[in-house]
C-alpha cells in the first residue's frame, strides 16, 4: 500500500491509493470449523478493488461464518485471510466496514450518536461535519435525534449501514444489507452499492435475493455446504464487469 | 500520534459507557442499592461492643461494596452484548489494550461513585466515620477500586460472551480479588486505628497488585474477546 501505515492511523482519503499487485480481499484455502465440523471449507477467493461481489447460499451455509472471517473477526481454524496483502489486524481495520444482521448501534444513544461515534472511534478529522453528510445519505436527517432503539427496523438498518461506512473504507463487507428495507430502501441501497463501485470500493454482500444478486453483482459466488462455488449470473442479467 | 490516538479512543469510549448509563440506568441504580441494603445489613446484624467497631469497619464497609460492585461488573459487558456492539467494538482500528482500560475506567468511575454513596451511609449506620482521615482513606479507596476494577474487567470480559456467566464471573472473581479485599480492610483498619506504618504497607500490596492486574488486562485482553 501506498500509505503510511503507522499503527492505529487512518490516512485520510486523499492519500488512499489502491494498489494493484495486492488484491484487496483475498482468502486462502480458508477453512473455519466450530464443533469439529466445517462451516466453511478451503474457500478459496480474491476480490478485486471495484469489483461487487454477491454471496449467495441456503440458511447455515456458512455466508456469515466466511464474512466474518473475511472481516478479520474470526480466526480461521486453516488458511488465510489477506487485506491487500496483509494479514488483518486492528491497525489495518480501518480498511473495513462491516454491516453485521445485529447492526452494531447502541439503542440508548441516539442515530447521530452512534454514527459520531463511530467516526470518532475511526479518528476522522471533522467527525461531525461526516455524520451529518452520511445522515444526508441514507435519508435520516430528521431522525438524527432519535434512540436507535427506537427506530423501525428499515431505519435501522440504513442506520447502521451509515455507520460501518462512515469511513469510506475501501473493503465493504454487508452481511444481508438488503433485509428490513423498504422499496425505496432497496433502489437507495442498490444506488449506493453502484456509487461505491464506482469509487473502486470493493464489496461483498450476502443475499438470498438472486434478482438483486444479478442486478448488481459482478460476481455470484455460493456458498453450499461450506464449499464456495462460482455461481453464473444468467445471460438474461450480464455482469457490468468480470475480474 | 498513534499514543493521542488512542487516549483520544479511550476517552471516547469510556464518554460513550457513561452516556448510555446516563441514558438507561441498568448497573449503578442496582449498585447502589445493594450496597446500602448491605450495608444496613451488615451493621444491623454485627452485634458488638462500640470500642471494637474501628477494628470491624473496614471490612463491614469494604464486603458491601465488593459485592454489590459485581453488579457493575456483570452489566458492564453484557450491555455491550446487546446488538452485538461488542462485535462492532472489537472492529474498529481500536487496540484491545484501549478497549480494556476504557473498561476499566468506566467500572472504575463506578465503584468511585458507589463508595460516595456508601460512605456517608455506612458513617450513619456503624457511627464509624471513614472520613475522619481523608486523605489516607481516599488513597485507600482509589487504590483498591483500581485493583478490583481491574481484575473484575478482565474476569468479566472472560466470562461475557457464556450463558452462564452471572455464577462464573462471582465464581471467579472471588477468589482473584480476595488480596484486594485483604488488603483494603486492613489498610482501612490500620487507618482507623492510627497504626499508618502498617496502613502504608497495606496500601503497598494494593498499589502493586492493581498495577500487575491493569499491566496484565491490557496485555492480554486480545486473547480473552477473541471468538
Amino acid at each position: 500500500m501506498t500509505n503510511n501505515r503507522q499503527p492505529f492511523l487512518r490516512p485520510t482519503a486523499a492519500d488512499w491509493r489502491p494498489e494493484r499487485e495486492a488484491a484487496p480481499v483475498v482468502a486462502r484455502q480458508l477453512t473455519r470449523a466450530m464443533n469439529g465440523r466445517p462451516v466453511v471449507a478451503r474457500a478459496d477467493l480474491a476480490v478485486q478493488a471495484g469489483e461487487l461481489v454477491a454471496l449467495t447460499g441456503a440458511n447455515g451455509a456458512g455466508k456469515t461464518t466466511l464474512l466474518r472471517c473475511l472481516a478479520g473477526r474470526l480466526r480461521p481454524t486453516s488458511g488465510e485471510v489477506l487485506w491487500f496483502g496483509l494479514a488483518p489486524s486492528p491497525a489495518s481495520h480501518w480498511l473495513l466496514g462491516y454491516a453485521a444482521h445485529e447492526g452494531h448501534l447502541y439503542p440508548e444513544l441516539t442515530a447521530s450518536e452512534n454514527l459520531l461515534f463511530a467516526a470518532r472511534m475511526h479518528s476522522l478529522p471533522q467527525p461531525q461535519q461526516r455524520v451529518d453528510e452520511m445522515l444526508a445519505k441514507t435519508g435520516m436527517t430528521r431522525y438524527s435525534g432519535q434512540a436507535a432503539g427506537r427506530l423501525s427496523q428499515g431505519l435501522r438498518q440504513r442506520l447502521s449501514l451509515a455507520r460501518a461506512l462512515v469511513h469510506d473504507p475501501p473493503i465493504v463487507l454487508l452481511d444481508e444489507p438488503f433485509a428490513g428495507l423498504d422499496t425505496a430502501g432497496l433502489a437507495w441501497l442498490e444506488n449506493w452499492l453502484r456509487e461505491l463501485r464506482t469509487r473502486q470500493r470493493t464489496i461483498i454482500f450476502s443475499s438470498h435475493d438472486d434478482q438483486q444478486c444479478r442486478a448488481l453483482a459482478d460476481r455470484k459466488l455460493e456458498l453450499q455446504s461450506g464449499r464456495l462455488q462460482t455461481a453464473s449470473l444468467t445471460d438474461a442479467y450480464p455482469p457490468a464487469r468480470c475480474a | 500520534m498513534a499514543l493521542s490516538h488512542a487516549a483520544k479512543t479511550w476517552w471516547w469510549l469510556v464518554h460513550k459507557d457513561l452516556l448510555r448509563e446516563l441514558r438507561a440506568p441498568r448497573a449503578w441504580p442496582a449498585m447502589l442499592i445493594l450496597s446500602l441494603a448491605l450495608a444496613m445489613v451488615i451493621s444491623v446484624q454485627i452485634d458488638s461492643p462500640s470500642d471494637q467497631h474501628l477494628e470491624l469497619a473496614g471490612g463491614m464497609f469494604w464486603l458491601a461494596a465488593f459485592f454489590a460492585g459485581t453488579v457493575a461488573l456483570d452489566r458492564s459487558f453484557s450491555g455491550e452484548h446487546e446488538q452485538a456492539c461488542w462485535q462492532g467494538l472489537l472492529l474498529y482500528p481500536v487496540g484491545p489494550g484501549t478497549l480494556f482500560l476504557a473498561k476499566l475506567a468506566a467500572n472504575f468511575l463506578a465503584f468511585c461513585a458507589l463508595d460516595v454513596v456508601l460512605v456517608p451511609a455506612f458513617t450513619l449506620l456503624s457511627g464509624v466515620s471513614l472520613f475522619a482521615q481523608p486523605g489516607p482513606f481516599l488513597a485507600t479507596a482509589l487504590v483498591a477500586n483500581l485493583g478490583f476494577s481491574a481484575v473484575g474487567t478482565l474476569v468479566s470480559a472472560l466470562t461475557s460472551g457464556l450463558s452462564q456467566r452471572h455464577g462464573l464471573l462471582v465464581l471467579l472473581l472471588f477468589p482473584l480479588v480476595l488480596p484486594v479485599v485483604l488488603g483494603a480492610v486492613q489498610a482501612t483498619r490500620a487507618m482507623l486505628v492510627g497504626d499508618f506504618s502498617s496502613w502504608w504497607r497495606w496500601i503497598q500490596l494494593l498499589s502493586c497488585f492493581a498495577a500487575v492486574f491493569v499491566a496484565l488486562g491490557t496485555l492480554i485482553f486480545d486473547y480473552l474477546v477473541e471468538d
